[in-house]
């Protein structure tokens, strides 16, 4: 094999897979890249065994060939090389040559036979999305994360389906860690038009990679097959393993009774709600909400800290009612919530709080209160 | 002035009490199996050498005509109680130590009740007429030194240390008598030619504190006749725990875990009558060759649910999978918090409800037990358990 790459190009592919390659897994060989040269050009190959990275570049291919390298050690390599231009080549005994005019390394890699197959994205019906709008979806998804030994799959992964209703379709994904619930819808248009599927689970760990190999421009191609998720842009693919598993029955929590929604100007609430998380702890990590008379006092209050309390004035006549929050899980909300207003719909203090922007609901952070 | 409160030969003055017809006899309470070490012994026995903490079966060599008891831990509970509300009736300050033994702050009291040697004696005269149990009293300035005091008239005595006699007191005290100089503490300390609290001051506190640590400034303080500690009305409780030694050693896992179980119930009870709640669990575990080992684990919420106890518990056990048999083994809860803030709860009622849904089952049991007993309810396991070895 014998290649010559240009440093910006390789740069930007190495970076993308660092997130991949740095894990640890049963397998020593991930820690590597696989590069492949046909005639058509340089293939680049990186896996966690979870999610796969598959991208095809032009390039000047001397001698065609394949050998797979120390991801960690190229990275380095390249990032600090003093020239444009990086000769790679392979020498005998799976020594490999970086170099150019003036720098020279000589690499021990490994039998590149070993690499783990990549699932391929053959005769998969894409459909294409706006970038942004999945990198929207999953930052809003992935927020909600659990400790590193959880197993469950509805944990682990979020929910991803097509959903028909009234007149549209949607892409939606839900997210959960069992104490609160993310719904996010993406409306399809006409170029959009993915096959009806059933609902798959994709792991949070996988889509955090997918959101860091995505660049906010443009459209990606999404797809779903067997046990795969794909996201294709261009001429790179990243492939994630499907979660096995059920998902919890969700879709009774999205039922609203709007006769419960409380209006609330975003930014104060976010603000009170922040300042009131200062005096909550790991430990007493509870704020209690008291709707009364047109206005909703909160009050932390922490043995070891000490208490706060605060009023904000609102709309609200029904009878008082006091329920307990994580406060935490509204700030996230509302910080990715980006309407001026925002409605809570609080039953009482058993029933799950759906908060979500005035005049959408694409979004819905359902959250469930804490026992008094 | 502070006063140590010493119940003389407790649990065996207790069964005398019960059944006088035991007055006079030796008599030795504890554990009957064949590894039950001893509780308590009346001082008719110790006469024959025997004392608390050794091996039933040595007992039993040294005094064979004594009167062997099981403990009756309610019935001493009982007693145990009444003791202190009788002392609470000279001091609102008390420090419980242990089942038989308090401190009582009464300074500040001579004008309600007489000076210390009065209030002393009225003390032994109270617990003799009403529970019709001895006890031995220590009165001195000092904490330590209260402790002390007690034990050098027993049974049935009154030691007064006036403050003025303190420093005679102290010079000659031997070491091994305060409390916290163990055996090695003890040997370090003779190496530097320290017998007594007088040899003590033969070292600067700075020297003291280099070889000894914390414990060399305490030394130090005490060699002074200064004890900063005071009678702490309530003491707070750091760590409940709940071990046993086995009948038979074993390396059977199904069956550790069945003990466990028991320690759990038992713990999670505790937890609840303290109204605390636990984050850290221990297990302990003893091996036949009495090397010992404590495994532990942080639990991601205060709780004392008997089930996340145990199963956290079971948790160590596999984790450490012991080879060796195992001849006693513990489980203890520890980063103690009072009641609890709220509680998450889930959207989908799971698991992590569960453990709430458990403790309302403990509570509830607690209910039954209190009308009708511990054999009332339980859990089938364990029930099992009593059938077999019937």
């Amino acid at each position: 094999m014998k290649t010559i790459f240009t440093k910006s190009e390789l740069l930007d592919v190495l970076s993308k897979v660092q997130g991949l390659t740095n894990r640890k897994t049963s397998l020593a060989i991930t820690e590597n890249v696989l590069i492949q040269t046909t005639e058509g050009g340089v293939t680049i190959t990186a896996t966690d065994l979870e999610t796969g990275f598959e991208g095809i570049y032009p390039a000047t291919v001397a001698t065609e060939g394949i050998i797979a390298i120390n991801s960690r050690k190229l990275y380095d390599i390249v990032k600090m090389f003093p020239a444009d231009q990086i000769n790679i080549e392979e020498l005998e005994n799976r020594w490999v040559a970086i170099t150019s005019e003036a720098v020279e390394y000589h690499l021990v890699t490994m039998t590149p036979d070993d690499f783990p197959d990549i699932p391929r994205a053959d005769e998969i019906d894409f459909f294409e999305m706006e970038t942004a709008a999945l990198k929207d979806m999953i930052e809003k998804s992935v927020a909600i994360s659990v400790a590193g030994d959880e197993k469950r799959a509805h944990m682990i992964g979020v929910n991803f389906e097509t959903v028909s209703e009234a007149d549209n379709d949607y892409i939606r994904m839900v997210s959960t860690d069992i104490k609160r619930l993310t719904k996010v819808d993406y409306v399809c248009d006409s170029k959009t038009k993915p096959a009806a599927n059933e609902n798959v689970i994709i792991p949070k760990k996988g889509l955090n990679e997918v959101n860091r190999f995505l660049a906010q421009d443009g459209t990606v191609e999404v797809g779903v097959q067997s046990n795969h998720f794909f996201v294709r842009k261009d001429n790179e693919t990243l492939v994630i393993n499907l979660l096995d598993g059920e998902f919890p029955p969700y879709r009774d929590l999205l039922n609203i009774q709007t006769a419960y929604d409380v209006l609330f100007p975003r930014e104060p609430l976010l603000m009170m709600l922040k300042r009131m998380s200062i005096v909550t702890s790991e430990e007493y990590k509870a704020v209690i909400f008291n709707y009364e008379n047109n206005a909703l006092q909160v009050r932390a209050v922490n043995p070891n800290v000490g208490e706060s309390k605060e009023k904000i004035a609102i709309d609200y006549d029904r009878e008082s009612l006091e329920v307990a929050f994580n406060p935490r899980y509204f700030i996230d909300a509302l910080n990715f919530i980006e309407s001026e207003n925002v409605l809570l719909n609080i039953v009482d203090g058993e029933h799950p709080c759906i908060v979500r922007g005035e005049n959408t609901s694409s979004y819905f952070n359902i959250i469930m209160p804490m026992k008094i | 002035m502070i006063i140590h409160v010493d119940m003389d030969a407790f649990f065996a003055s207790v069964e005398v009490l019960d059944d006088p017809g035991l007055s006079g006899a030796c008599v030795i309470v504890g554990g009957m199996s064949s590894r039950g070490v001893v509780s308590a012994a009346s001082y008719e026995a110790r006469q024959y050498g025997v004392h608390s903490a050794m091996p039933m079966y040595e007992a039993r060599g040294k005094c064979p005509q004594g009167v062997f008891l099981e403990p009756r831990r309610r019935r001493y509970k009982e007693l145990s109680r009444a003791v202190m509300l009788i002392l609470s009736r000279f001091s609102p300050v008390i420090e419980q130590v242990s089942i038989d033994e308090a401190f009582v702050d009464i300074n500040g009291c001579d004008r309600l009740h007489g000076g210390p040697e009065k209030i002393g004696r009225a003390i032994k005269e109270a617990i003799r007429r009403e529970l019709g149990l001895t006890c031995s009293v220590g009165i001195t300035p000092l904490k330590f030194l209260s402790k002390i005091a007690s034990d050098m008239d027993k049974p049935d005595g009154l030691t007064l240390i006036p403050p003025e006699a303190v420093d005679d007191f102290i010079g000659p005290l031997p070491v091994a008598k305060v409390p916290g100089v163990g055996r090695q503490n003890r040997k370090q300390l003779e190496r530097l030619g320290i017998r007594t609290l007088g040899d003590v001051k033969k070292y600067s506190t700075e020297q003291l504190v280099r070889r000894f640590g914390k414990y060399g400034q305490r030394l130090a303080e005490l060699a002074s006749g200064i004890d900063p500690s005071e009678v702490k009305g309530v003491r707070p409780v750091k760590s409940l725990s709940s071990e046993q030694t086995l009948p038979v050693d074993t390396r059977d896992r199904d069956r550790l875990r069945r003990y466990l179980l028991k320690h759990a119930e038992d713990v999670s009870r505790q937890l609840r009558r303290h109204d605390l709640r636990a984050k850290t669990v221990t297990l302990k575990v003893k091996h036949a060759d009495f090397s010992q080992v404590t495994r532990q684990v942080g639990l991601c919420r205060h709780t004392r649910s008997s089930e996340t106890l145990f199963k956290t518990a079971c948790g160590l056990l596999d984790n450490y999978r012991p080879t060796r048999p195992v001849r006693l083994i513990g489980l203890g809860a520890s980063d103690l918090s009072e009641k609890e803030g709220p509680v998450q709860m889930s959207l989908f009622g799971e698991p992590d409800t569960d453990a709430l849904k458990w403790e309302a089952l403990d509570h509830a049991v607690d209910a039954i037990t209190e009308r009708f007993g511990r054999e009332a309810v339980r859990r089938a396991e364990l029930f099992n358990d009593d059938r077999r070895r019937k």
